[in-house]
């Protein structure tokens, strides 16, 4: 019998009621079940050279369904006015279909502690109207085409199980893709630049004029004497927006799935071992400073900090439920990176850091842009991608560099880099955010 | 009533709503109406580790105020979200005429499961047999089924229904101090055509263990010879990307250059959403136009561009079925389907017989281009070196380099063996399957971006 699901809850939160559906699951004897669910409302405007092209508002639910017996589990997603019945007899199918093939392990839901229940930032955003003002000022008075495209999300999300566990929590992200190119009687220059922040206020007053700023410095940088260098620098800079993609890379390998499934270059008892020149650390947290402010992950577990390379050494992994008692890794760390994908082990807010970051004056290559980072290879770490430079020394920029080649290994890189002085900025990082700084790097081949 | 029939009366209660709510400032509006269910598999360590399927419906008002693309999206919690969308659009106060109906959500959909399951095994079985140096086989399977109806302020709603079966192969063979991967992405909009398991499964474990011997890519400028089928992205991102309208319309580095020269005289390249089993393939495209074949390259010279609505309003061109979105979530642009590329006359042995030195790219993955610049790239999973007309040494996976305005002049050879192969193509964070079909090309001159000095 279909039993339909009447609507949001009353009250502050908007997320599905996750009760129908774990009332469902016990009527077909499921022995566990839990319900993720949630409400994302998004405002993205795209202001090009003083005009808004594009003003874009989404509401959507979802509810994320995971059943369980016997140690196998299968995850369903639905909008969040799906019938729970027809849902969960499609899990059900689903999961007698996995039965008998899947091998995993998992551990029970924990309870979010108190301390760790923060109040997070999921305060009411501004109206679209305000970012769409913001972008035609930010867009125009500039002889550059510039284009913005920014975004700000809200997600509502409630964690429930059969077991009785019940928490939820609201949380903002904020982000920007600033596009800047320049055109000149020597050549044309182009940047894009992306970042991600947490606080709406940050957001508006600094992140946004930062990245336009950067963006037309060096898409007039570029378009201005380039091809004219032949020479270039011993010392590699890599701005922080292209360290990100290489140290991206080696990110795999910090997955507790990856290592499992032998497909991290960590696999195999090497917690403790060199991984990173002595001085690195990186901390994943999913209450610090970063993009996100989650106190649990999107399997109910607390989000804790954890040290994954402390001192160069190799500390720790990130994992979810299913993969924790298999590599030892507590879970936390268990997020559905995209909309389609299942969940999986991946980054909250992952910061690389140093307690000894180095400054660079000397006569330097310094790689700014990149295309085709997406496409090395995250298993062994080689990558190869397209590149623009800057020559530049005692802050003072020399002249640009285009059509390079920048190749290497990701986890070569790892071992031989020093952080530059200097803000790290948030990128995108497998469904979470990775908080880098600019790299002073070594052994990279660049081709001309 | 079908599922179908809800899809259809849904659309129709939101045309008519927008009917109401019409603006004569508006230059443009439609509404956009999907159900799609969509799974995924993950198979490694020969077991189904993951499986995951998304039941999803929602709908996209959309309307063009000005130049001012207005869009709301929403999924079908309640008529409270279709009535904000409306007003957010439209700032229409009074209540909307009727009740949104709302069984669109209720999925009976029948998934092959267990033939999903049992194509996997036989991939990961034949890759694991294919030789002993093959340590790790992983899998993703996506089984994607999608409805669409789209209505316009005139004219009744049309409908439209798409599949894709997408897998990703990578293979992972090792030997005494070496590592390789192998990558590849059968895929069709016609799953009965994906074919046998064991065949898809044998190809990837070749593609690693031919890795295991690459030694180090050369850092050189060189002719490259680019095999078809999935090859082809090489000229998805080197001529195509910039001829997408929007990008035309920021002053891509082909923007002004209709009717002139813009490639080698051999090159005519098509974008073509009617290939059978192309993953780009549709009856219509997002904005409800009829797919139509659109000649982007003639024999070298630029003769047409990539259009959807407002790109093709704000140009003053002739629109073109390439609307298109990842869902009803995301706003519409003008992308690829199929990008094809003319067959030639060259048989591809001679070609490459006729290069002393360069490189041969068997197997490419993704790439990406600046669309204002033209420089791109584009990623050899498995290359050879070519010497003196003879494909020798395996080389590591690399990246070859280049600027589109001097590479399509540069393509010197066109071969007779006309292949399709799929990809995936990201643009604003939307990802959406696209066809690569075309036969074995050659370029003059590339920067082969390896580790070898």
């Amino acid at each position: 019998m279909s039993t339909r699901h009447d609507g949001v809850r009353t009250g502050s939160a908007s997320y599905p009621d996750p009760t129908p559906f774990l009332r469902q699951a016990s009527a077909h004897g499921i022995d566990q079940a839990e319900v993720l669910a949630n409400r994302k409302t998004r405002d993205q405007v795209t202001g090009i050279d003083g005009e808004v092209d594009l003003a874009l508002s989404v509401d959507s639910t979802e509810v994320n369904l995971k059943l369980g017996a016997d140690g196998h589990f299968c995850y369903v997603t639905a909008g969040g006015a799906a019938d729970p019945f027809a849902v969960v007899e499609h899990g059900a199918r689903l999961l007698a279909t996995v039965h008998g093939r899947s091998e995993r392990a998992s551990t029970p839901s924990p309870h979010v502690p108190e301390a760790r229940r923060q109040s997070p930032n999921g305060r009411s955003r501004r109206p679209r109207s305000e970012l769409e003002k913001l972008l035609i000022r930010c867009s125009s008075n500039d002889t550059n085409h510039t284009e913005i495209r920014a975004w700000a999300e809200t997600r509502s999300v409630c964690f429930a199980d059969n077991g009785g566990t019940s928490d939820s929590y609201t949380d903002s992200v904020f982000g920007a893709m600033v596009r800047v190119t320049s055109r000149t009687a020597t050549g044309v220059g182009h940047s894009t630049q992306v970042e991600h922040c947490g606080d709406e206020n940050v957001f508006y007053r600094a992140l946004l004029p930062a990245l336009l700023a950067r963006a037309r410095k060096h898409a007039r940088a570029l378009s201005s004497g380039a091809d004219t260098i032949t020479s270039l620098p011993s010392v590699t800079v890599l701005d922080a927006s292209v360290a990100a993609h290489v140290v991206g890379l080696t990110v795999e390998s910090l997955l507790a799935d990856a290592v499992v499934q032998r497909r991290s270059r960590f696999h195999g008892g090497l917690l403790g071992t060199r991984v990173a020149a002595p001085e690195i650390e990186m901390v994943d947290d999913g209450l610090a400073d970063g993009p996100l402010c989650t106190p649990f992950d999107d399997e109910g577990s607390p989000t804790v900090r954890r040290t994954l390379v402390k001192g160069g050494t190799l500390a720790g992994f990130l994992s979810d439920r299913a993969h924790s008692s298999l590599t030892g890794a507590a879970p936390g760390s268990g997020w559905k990176q995209w909309t389609n994908s299942p969940l999986r082990p991946g980054p909250s807010n992952l910061l690389l850091s140093s307690e000894d970051p180095v400054s660079v004056t000397h006569r330097r290559l310094r790689i700014i842009e990149t295309y085709g980072g997406h496409t090395a290879n995250p298993l062994t770490g080689d990558f190869s991608f397209g590149a623009s430079a800057l020559i530049e020394e005692s802050g003072r920029v020399i002249g640009p560099v285009k059509g390079l080649s920048v190749a290497g290994n990701a986890f070569d890189v790892l071992h031989g880099c020093r952080l530059v002085q200097g803000p790290h900025r948030w990128f995108s990082c497998h469904g979470g955010y990775l908080g880098c700084p600019d790299l002073l790097v070594e052994g990279l081949v660049i081709g001309q | 009533m079908t599922h179908n029939d809800e899809l259809l009366e849904v659309g129709a209660y939101l045309q008519h709503q927008l009917r109401r709510s019409a603006s004569p400032r508006w230059q443009y509006a439609d509404i956009f109406v999907e159900r799609s269910v969509h799974t995924t598999a993950r198979q490694v360590n020969g077991t189904v580790a993951d499986a995951n399927t998304r039941q999803d419906a929602g709908a996209a008002l959309r309307v063009m105020d000005g130049w001012t693309v207005r869009q709301s999206s929403f999924d079908f919690f309640s008529t409270d979200a279709s009535t904000r969308a409306l007003n957010e659009l439209a700032a229409v106060t009074q209540p909307l005429d009727g009740a949104l109906p709302a069984r669109l959500t209720d999925s009976a959909d029948d998934i092959d499961l267990n033939g999903l399951f049992s194509t996997l095994r036989e991939v990961d079985d034949a890759a694991r047999k294919a030789d002993p140096r093959v340590e790790q086989v992983l899998i993703d399977a996506e089984l994607v089924s999608r409805s669409l109806v789209v209505g316009h302020l005139d004219g009744e709603p049309v409908r439209e229904d798409r599949q894709l079966f997408y897998l990703t192969i990578q293979v992972v063979a090792r030997e005494p101090g070496r590592l390789a991967t192998g990558f590849y992405t059968p895929a069709t909009s016609l799953p009965a055509q994906l074919g046998r398991g064991q065949e898809l499964g044998f190809e990837a474990a070749q593609r690693a263990v031919a890795s295991l011997a690459a030694r180090p890519a050369p850092v050189v400028r060189c002719p490259v010879v680019v095999a078809g089928g999935r090859g082809m992205v090489l000229i998805h991102e080197a001529c195509c990307h910039p001829l997408e309208a929007d990008e035309v319309l920021r002053g891509s580095v082909y923007a002004d250059r209709i009717g002139t020269v813009l490639a080698s005289p051999l090159v005519t390249i098509v974008d073509d959403p009617t290939v059978a089993g192309g993953v780009g393939s549709m009856r219509v495209d997002d904005e409800g136009h009829p797919a139509e074949p659109t000649t982007l390259v003639e024999q070298g010279r630029l003769v047409g561009v990539l259009t959807d609505e407002m790109s093709a309003r704000r140009l003053g061109a002739a629109v073109t079925s390439n609307g298109r979105r990842a869902d009803y979530r995301c706003p519409v642009l003008p992308r690829m389907t199929n990008t094809c590329v003319a067959g030639g006359q060259t048989d591809p042995l001679d070609i490459v017989s006729d290069t002393e030195y360069g490189i041969w790219a068997q197997h490419v993955a993704g790439g990406e281009v600046v669309e204002s610049t033209g420089d791109f790239v584009f990623r050899v999973t498995n290359g050879y070196l070519i010497e003196n007309g003879r494909i020798t040494d395996p080389i590591k996976e690399t990246t070859l380099v280049g600027n589109g305005r001097q590479v399509l002049l540069d393509i010197d050879a066109v071969g007779t063996d006309v292949q399709l192969g799929a990809a995936k193509c990201g643009k604003f964070d939307q990802l959406v399957p696209v066809g690569v079909q075309g036969p074995t090309l050659r370029v003059r001159n590339l920067l082969v971006g390896g580790t070898q000095e």
